[in-house]
């Protein structure tokens, strides 16, 4: 199954490493971007299987990015991972109370992300 | 004295008002009897009393008088010598101190006290009414003493269980004090938490490229002739540099916060400091068509030159990065008489040591209000983002605070928004 997720980060060299991450060992379908405001509309106009969710960004952090996720109803469903360095046990214990689908820690191993992902969203494909 | 300053006496408590008669004999004692009996019992006077009630009493003074009259005396007996007459109270009356003290004056001095029967129950004389009005005095006082101690330890009570309240108020008071305390020292256990998160997060950013861009390409995801490949070595090779940068960025301020790391300064002279900040400026300002221009007249400062190249070079890094295309960028050197603790950041001459100032200006976008002093602390940008596009790391003006405070100086910002920024660090002259 193709899924499309969409990566929200804002280290353009994380965005590469985790599109060419994803489609290169389960095809799915990336879309990448730095900005909040295209973020937002891309997870009201797309159809998103996941979001990955940076949470340490200048603009607006993850954590504010994903209340307005869940004030809008288009996209308040969309199931949200954070995906960030912030590794310390007490602060990934912090983001998993957010009702959030999942913690991914910043480096991941780029052929296990996507297992990673799944794991997470009960998907099997 | 009035005798309303003397209570009702108890009959028979204390120093008695009613004492015992200290000889009691009958009218038919012989007088000589009656002397011996007074003699043996050393009294002064004896009651006289005929089946128990008081008749009468014979003291010294009648027995004086009986031998001055030459009578004779022997085969008397007493009842012709006695005194006949005997105040007699009752034992209600023997209470009432005011009454006593009147039959008294009245009276020989004597007065027995009997019973309802007619029965003697004792004497009351001067001696013990006033002993006893004594004894009564002074147990009023004693009791007045009492009722007064009692006061005083009343006040005393009260007195201290107000001092307990207020000591129990400020005990509750201090474990708040200790609470602060602890708050202050957890707030600077969060700023050390805080440091260790950034720098965690500072270092785990440029190793995920570097570490999946490997990754991706060892494992064939990517080949590097494709453009995938391509964009994954770039990143990789941006990553490693920005990492490079930041390992030595933290070591450098850690090694310059350490204490025993001391800078060693020496006689230099700006010029040398600033010729080779134009070189290294040719190398990196280009691509936008920057221009600097350098106004140094040449002045002899205490400064290590490593450094205040570091220095240099960061701000005016700083300058190119934040600088619009075909903009220029002052650096100037001038002589000032600031003191180093100045709150202003205008030379104000003729006050404090005499120092070199430098000032690093762009045509940049500014800096707001808020965030002039913010912005030499560790990791804090103006636009971390851009910061982070450039290859800045937030470390470079918390590096040179630390290099220009080393050496005596401060360093500061004034900045329009829109306009610009200008940069200043002053540094003791040698």
């Amino acid at each position: 199954m193709v899924r499309q997720v969409l990566v929200i980060d804002d280290e353009p060299s994380i965005l590469v490493i985790t599109k060419i991450s994803l489609e290169a060992t389960i095809h799915w379908k990336v879309l990448t971007t730095t900005s909040v405001l295209e973020a937002l509309a891309l997870a009201d106009s797309e159809p998103l299987d996941a979001i990955l969710l940076d949470v340490v960004m200048p603009e607006l952090d993850g954590i504010a990015i994903l209340h307005k996720l869940r004030s809008n109803p288009h996209t308040k469903d969309i199931p949200v991972i954070f995906l960030t360095a912030r590794a310390r046990s007490c602060e990934r214990q912090a983001l998993e109370r957010l009702g959030v689908a999942g913690v991914i820690t910043k480096p991941f191993e780029p052929n296990e992300i996507a297992g990673q992902i799944k794991t997470l969203l009960h998907w099997s494909a | 004295m009035a005798v309303e300053d003397f209570p009702s006496v108890p009959l028979f408590s204390g120093d008695r008002t009613v004492v015992a008669a200290p000889l009691t004999i009958t009218p038919e004692t012989l007088v000589v009897e009656a002397i011996a009996q007074m003699d043996e019992a050393h009294a002064s006077y004896a009651i006289v009393v005929d089946q128990q009630r008081p008749v009468g009493y014979f003291t010294e003074r009648e027995l004086i008088r009986l031998i001055a009259s030459k009578q004779p005396i022997a085969g008397t007996s007493i009842i012709s010598m006695m005194t006949p007459e005997i105040s007699l109270l009752t034992e209600t009356e023997a209470a009432d101190v005011a009454y006593i003290l009147q039959q008294l004056q009245q009276s020989a001095s004597r007065l027995a006290v009997v019973d309802s029967e007619g029965t003697l129950l004792g004497v009351i004389t001067v001696e013990s009414i006033v002993r006893a009005l004594n004894a009564a005095k002074i147990q009023q006082t004693f009791a007045d003493l009492q009722q007064q101690i009692e006061q005083l330890l009343a006040e005393n009570q009260a007195l201290l269980e107000s001092r307990d309240r207020e000591l129990a108020a400020r005990t509750a008071e201090l474990p708040q004090g200790i609470d602060e305390d602890i708050a202050e020292r957890l707030s600077f256990d969060r700023l050390k938490d805080e440091f260790i998160s950034v720098v965690s997060h500072e270092l785990r950013t440029p190793l995920t490229a570097i570490h999946g861009g490997i990754q991706l390409l060892l494992q064939h995801h990517a080949s590097r002739q494709s453009e995938q490949g391509q964009a994954l070595l770039q990143v990789v090779a941006q990553s490693s540099q920005r990492l490079v940068r930041l390992v030595n960025d933290i070591l450098d301020i850690e090694y310059l916060a350490a204490d025993r790391n001391t800078l060693s300064l020496q006689p230099l002279h700006t010029q040398d400091l600033t010729r080779q900040v134009k070189e290294t400026f040719r190398l990196i300002a280009n691509a936008k068509n920057i221009e600097l221009v350098v106004q140094d007249p040449g002045l002899e400062i205490g400064g290590n030159r490593d450094r205040l190249s570091q220095v240099l070079t960061n701000l005016i890094d700083n300058a190119v990065k934040f600088s619009p295309a075909n903009s220029t960028i002052h650096l100037a050197v001038e002589r000032c008489n600031t003191a180093v603790d100045a709150t202003t950041a205008a030379a104000s001459p003729g006050s404090g040591a005499a120092a070199v100032r430098f000032a690093v200006c762009d045509q940049g976008r500014g800096i707001p209000a808020g965030q002039r002093s913010k912005i030499f602390e560790r990791f804090s940008q103006v636009d971390a983002s851009s910061t982070r596009q450039e290859g800045g790391n937030g470390l470079g003006l918390a590096i040179c605070r630390s290099i220009v405070e080393q050496h005596g100086g401060r360093i500061w910002v004034e900045s329009t928004v829109d306009e610009g920024s200008c940069f200043y660090f002053t540094i003791p002259a040698g």
